[in-house]
């Protein structure tokens, strides 16, 4: 049983916005981009895709859909098997920060907040034990921004799920990147400290830092981000999610059936109430 | 009742040696250790020495140097533990459990064919004051010195590369590099206490004094320092215990570091009750250590 989708709506995004995204010069470029972990199995396949100067992006896909691997091939962590990948030319400052899925970091691991800011300057004097004064100081102001100076001497076990959340972004932020990649930075968080986050992130875009972040969280993507991306181990579609997160993109991303429901400018996801599935 | 006496063995030479040995040595083991316990590598302690045994063995039959034929087979070993590490297709405690013990087999079988210098590797096996020459003084203090400036300059990478070696290599950690100047700096720990702690227990004093030193702080320069002043402190008073209870050298060292693990353990667990969060202690102790509750 399908339920009638209004057709997707365009022009909730001023066109010249659309276009002003992709007028940024190309920080990144996918070109036919195959990738995997040994073997046969590829985690993205043939994969096309720019990340210009200034975009808020958000990468939408159900796992296995290989999010976390385009991420990795940004970083260089992981390299392309076939297909080629630019990334712009590093300047002064590095190309990129990285915040990871927070599951993945080791909270037992004896460091303060202050400590892993500061790693996020070490290449500034790579060969000295210990951070100089700047390095300090630059830790200090970041964590300002983000309001966790306070927490500068406290073991990172110690803080909310926001206050980790900040925590990596400031260690991110510190280097001073153009390009932000976060990985799930929506997971494992309660909605306000979400919110909080996106906003964050609306604010550092705003200062003209490009973001790239996964998510699963459909409707937040939809209600938050500017742009997204949904990734089927290759791209299904791209653009403002009121014109592109259709029911017909949506199921052929995450293979399940979805309804779309707009209200107001809004756009909302649920899954489609059919027997036997369990999207 | 032994007579317990600290200037009484000063007056002889081995033990001087001894006690310079076993301080450094304790050391250079608590330092290093710091980084094993916290990257979860306890295990590539135990196998590398191990491996190096066998090394040994090798480089005893063909005549060649100790500390070159052990230290070239420790680095070897250090190397092929990490390419282990990082393939996925075998696990990796399966693959070092492997090599290391192939390697030790090596030794053991070679020793067994020749029953008359067994003698010399129960010292390699179980750690002899005794056997302590100046040239391991000497070759102990270089590998300290050289350990220790290695550590200092790559410490922002070494402790980037412990915390998160997935993500490290995205800020520009090398991550290759940092992984085989560790391989070297281990296996080169293992070769110069290898006679003074023995084969079976310097991964005891690669994990016991670490373990105590993260019980004890949250911050990881402390722990450091903390790890790296117990083992030396227990190394020093090991070789005397060892001297007035006549029980071998790196024996009486691992028994005092756990006795100390053990009223610190307690230590923790009191002041976690008194606080009120009993559960505290359990879980800072990270998976490295049994649980208690």
């Amino acid at each position: 049983m399908t339920l009638t989708v209004p057709a997707p709506l365009s022009g909730l995004l001023h066109p010249a916005a659309v276009e002003a995204w992709q007028e940024g010069e190309p920080l990144v470029r996918f070109d036919n981009v195959s990738a995997g972990y040994g073997g046969k199995i590829f985690a993205v396949r043939n994969l096309n895709l720019t990340i210009h100067d200034g975009q808020f992006m958000g990468i939408l896909g159900p796992s296995g859909s290989g999010k976390t691997t385009l991420l990795r091939l940004i970083l260089g962590i992981v390299k392309p098997s076939s297909g080629s990948l630019t990334r712009a030319v590093a300047s002064a400052s590095p190309l990129v920060g990285y915040v990871p899925q927070l599951e993945t970091v080791d909270w037992n691991f004896p460091v303060t907040v202050e400590e892993v800011v500061l790693m996020g300057r070490w290449s500034s004097r790579p060969f000295v034990p210990w951070a100089s004064r700047e390095d300090r100081g630059e830790a200090r102001h970041m964590m300002e921004r983000l309001g966790i100076a306070d927490l500068a001497g406290r073991h990172i076990r110690e803080l909310s799920g926001g206050q980790q959340q900040r925590v990596f972004l400031a260690r991110a932020l510190v280097g001073k990147p153009r390009l932000l990649l976060l990985d799930e930075p929506t997971s494992g968080i309660d909605i306000k400290t979400r919110d909080e986050v996106l906003h964050l992130l609306h604010d550092l875009n705003h200062e003209g830092i490009t973001i790239v972040m996964t998510t699963h969280d459909l409707n937040s993507a939809a209600a938050h981000l500017p742009w997204v991306v949904c990734l089927s181990q290759r791209v299904i579609a791209e653009g403002p999610p009121a014109e592109i997160m259709t029911p017909e993109v949506l199921s052929a991303t995450y293979g399940a059936a979805m309804v779309v429901f707009h209200h107001q400018g809004m756009v909302f996801v649920g899954e489609s109430p059919h027997e036997g599935h369990d999207a | 009742m032994p007579d317990i006496s600290f200037s009484e063995p000063l007056q002889y030479e081995f033990f001087k040696n001894a006690l310079l040995a076993a301080t450094m040595a304790g050391g250079l083991c608590g330092l290093v250790g710091v980084y094993v316990v916290l990257r979860r590598m306890s295990y590539i302690g135990h196998g590398l020495s191990h491996a190096i045994f066998g090394g040994a063995v090798v480089s005893f039959v063909a005549s060649i140097n100790f500390y070159i034929g052990a230290g070239l087979w420790g680095f070897a070993s250090a190397l092929l533990i990490n390419l282990a590490t990082r393939k996925r297709q075998i696990s990796a405690d399966v693959a070092i459990g492997v090599v290391t013990t192939a390697s030790f087999a090596l030794g053991v079988a070679i020793i067994s064919r020749a029953s008359r210098f067994s003698r010399n590797f129960e010292a390699a096996l179980f750690g002899n004051v005794l056997g302590v020459t100046s040239t391991d003084i000497y070759i102990l203090i270089g590998v300290a010195v050289g350990v220790a400036l290695l550590i200092a300059v790559l410490y922002k990478q070494l402790l980037f590369m412990t915390f998160d070696a997935e993500v490290a290599p995205a800020y520009g950690v090398r991550s290759g590099w940092v992984d085989t100047a560790f391989a070297l700096i281990l296996a080169a720990v293992v070769v110069a206490t290898m006679r003074i702690l023995g084969v079976t227990l310097i991964a005891a004093t690669l994990v016991v004094p670490p373990i105590t030193g993260r019980l004890l702080t949250n911050s990881f320069s402390r722990m450091m320092v903390i790890s790296t002043v117990l083992g030396a402190v227990t190394g020093f008073m090991g070789i005397y215990i060892s001297y007035w209870w006549d029980v071998a050298s790196g024996a009486a060292i691992v028994l005092l570091q756990a006795s100390v693990f053990l009223v610190v353990i307690a230590y923790t667990l009191v002041r976690a009750r008194l606080a009120g969060q009993s559960s505290d202690a359990g879980i800072r102790l990270g998976s490295e250590a049994p649980a208690f509750d």
